[in-house]
């Protein structure tokens, strides 16, 4: 049996071919694509290769916007978003290693949303929106409901990520995570904190995954937006103490499958980003 | 499919090729270019780092169908008319070699940092070979081989 490789190099196109070939494989920067066992992908007889679209590279910025085209490798994003996104970029340099992450993109993470991955945490602490495009048009989607249930997103069979929307300069941003080493692995836990200094009173944003999939700690940004209210610039040690026991006391009801040594590590690696994030004090 | 593409300057028309076959298989068994080795085939050892168009990428992460138009750089092409070149030389004289099987691989990283940071602390050199691994573990004169390259790159 034969095979289709689609090399659309414009976005009108890709879209046409996969309205047309809804089963067909898409990809754009193939690191998961080639790492899947061949038997698995033998049920393939077509590809759509986003790689040559040249609107996926694309990238605007609005007064509290930023956009970046779903073909942007991690590290180009790196430097893009760093100063004005920094949790994302943050995320973005700590995938795998330098060869991933020159090839790897954003649209590939965001469509496999992999529940120990880098990306999502910080993508919903800084409250991203997901980009999807089909031949009837464009429909915006905030990160909170993209990933419906574990491996399951909200993407229709005939549409593709065009780009990522983030609110850009809303204040201090930190991302943290812990692996079994710092380059190749999947963080074995993360945290991202965002800030937003914009609204009138500070209002701290707060995820984490634990190898479960991203999700908001709203318990923890409770306490650290209140605290954040009440004592200024520097976080005094009590309130790291106590941060990291709501940290801890929320994983375990969020699942009690996690290890206390992950529940553990987890609540050091939040307390620490939230140290990051709170001395960065010259945005607030 | 046929893919026309470069490889150290000099292009290749090649047919009958599976899209999902890798850029690393076809350097070693296609074009006979075996100083790019296989370890993992899953993008975590790094020896088989080549350039694509500059970028360092991992060729067993690259379907030959993404191939078409582009340029790519493996440790062959690093060579010059004088012979192999500072980074290589470095390599040589710092005693960065022992199996060898990671050496290519560890050689294009390095090429892709200095060609972006003429002057990287051992720091900046570790977190660029962290795609790299090197089953002798012999780490330590990696690092001083591009360190010494970047030396002799800036004519100190
Ligand atoms: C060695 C290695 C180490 C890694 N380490 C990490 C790590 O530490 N942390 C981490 O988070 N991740 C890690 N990853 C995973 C990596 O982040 C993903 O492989 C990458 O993001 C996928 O992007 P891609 O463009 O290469 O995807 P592709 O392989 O091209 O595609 C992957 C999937 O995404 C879909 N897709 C791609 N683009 C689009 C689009 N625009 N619209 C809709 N669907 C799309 C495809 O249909 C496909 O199902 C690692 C991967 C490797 C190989």
């Amino acid at each position: 049996m034969g095979t289709d490789w689609f090399r659309p190099i414009s976005l009108e196109e890709a879209l046409e071919l996969r309205m047309t070939y809804p089963d067909a494989y898409l990809l754009c920067g193939a690191t998961h694509l080639m790492t899947q066992p061949r038997t698995a992908l033998s049920q393939y007889t077509r590809f759509i290769d986003l790689s040559r679209v040249e609107q996926l590279y694309g990238c605007h910025t609005e007064e509290c916007v930023i956009q970046v085209g779903a073909a942007f490798s991690y590290a180009r994003a790196a430097d893009f978003l760093a100063s004005t996104v920094p949790a994302v970029a943050q995320a973005c340099r700590s995938v795998g290693t330098p060869q991933v992450r020159n090839k790897g993109t954003l649209g590939g993470a965001v469509a496999l949303s992999l529940p120990n991955a880098d990306l999502p945490p910080a993508l919903l602490a800084v409250g991203a929106e997901v980009v999807l495009t089909s031949t009837v048009g464009s429909r915006v989607l905030p990160i909170e409901a993209w990933v419906c249930e574990p491996s399951q997103t909200s993407l229709q069979p005939d549409e593709i990520i065009t780009a990522l929307r983030f609110p850009r300069d809303q204040g201090p941003q930190a991302y943290h995570r812990l692996g079994r080493r710092a380059a190749f692995c999947f963080p074995e836990v993360a945290a991202a904190i965002a800030i937003d200094a914009t609204l009138p009173s500070p209002y701290v944003r707060i995820a984490m995954t634990v190898g479960t999939g991203a999700f908001r700690l709203l318990h923890a940004e409770q306490f650290a937006t209140e605290a954040l209210s009440m004592m200024g610039t520097e976080p005094p040690e009590e309130i790291g103490m106590e941060f990291y026991g709501i940290v801890e006391e929320t994983l375990a009801a969020h699942s009690a499958e996690i290890p206390e040594v992950v529940r553990t590590s987890a609540a050091a690696v939040a307390v620490r980003t939230l140290q990051e994030v709170w001395s960065d004090g010259d945005h607030l | 499919m046929e893919i026309t593409f470069e490889v150290n300057g000099q292009s290749h028309n090649l047919a009958g090729v599976a899209p999902l076959e890798s850029l690393a298989v076809i350097l070693r068994d296609r074009l006979g270019l075996t100083g790019t080795k296989i370890g993992c085939a899953t993008g975590h050892c790094g020896a088989c780092s080549v350039l694509i168009d500059e970028r360092l990428v991992n060729a067993c992460l690259v379907p030959a169908a993404q191939l078409q138009g582009h340029q790519v750089t493996t440790v062959e092409g690093l060579e010059t008319s004088e012979g192999i070149d500072n980074v290589q030389q470095a390599f040589v004289e710092a005693g960065a070699v022992q199996c060898g099987f990671c050496t290519a691989g560890m050689e294009m990283a390095a090429h892709a940092l200095l060609s972006a940071l003429s002057n990287p602390t051992k720091e900046q050199i570790r977190s660029a070979l962290t795609g790299n691994l090197c089953r002798c573990t012999g780490y330590q004169k990696i690092v001083d081989a591009v360190y010494q390259a970047a030396i002799g790159l800036k004519g100190v």
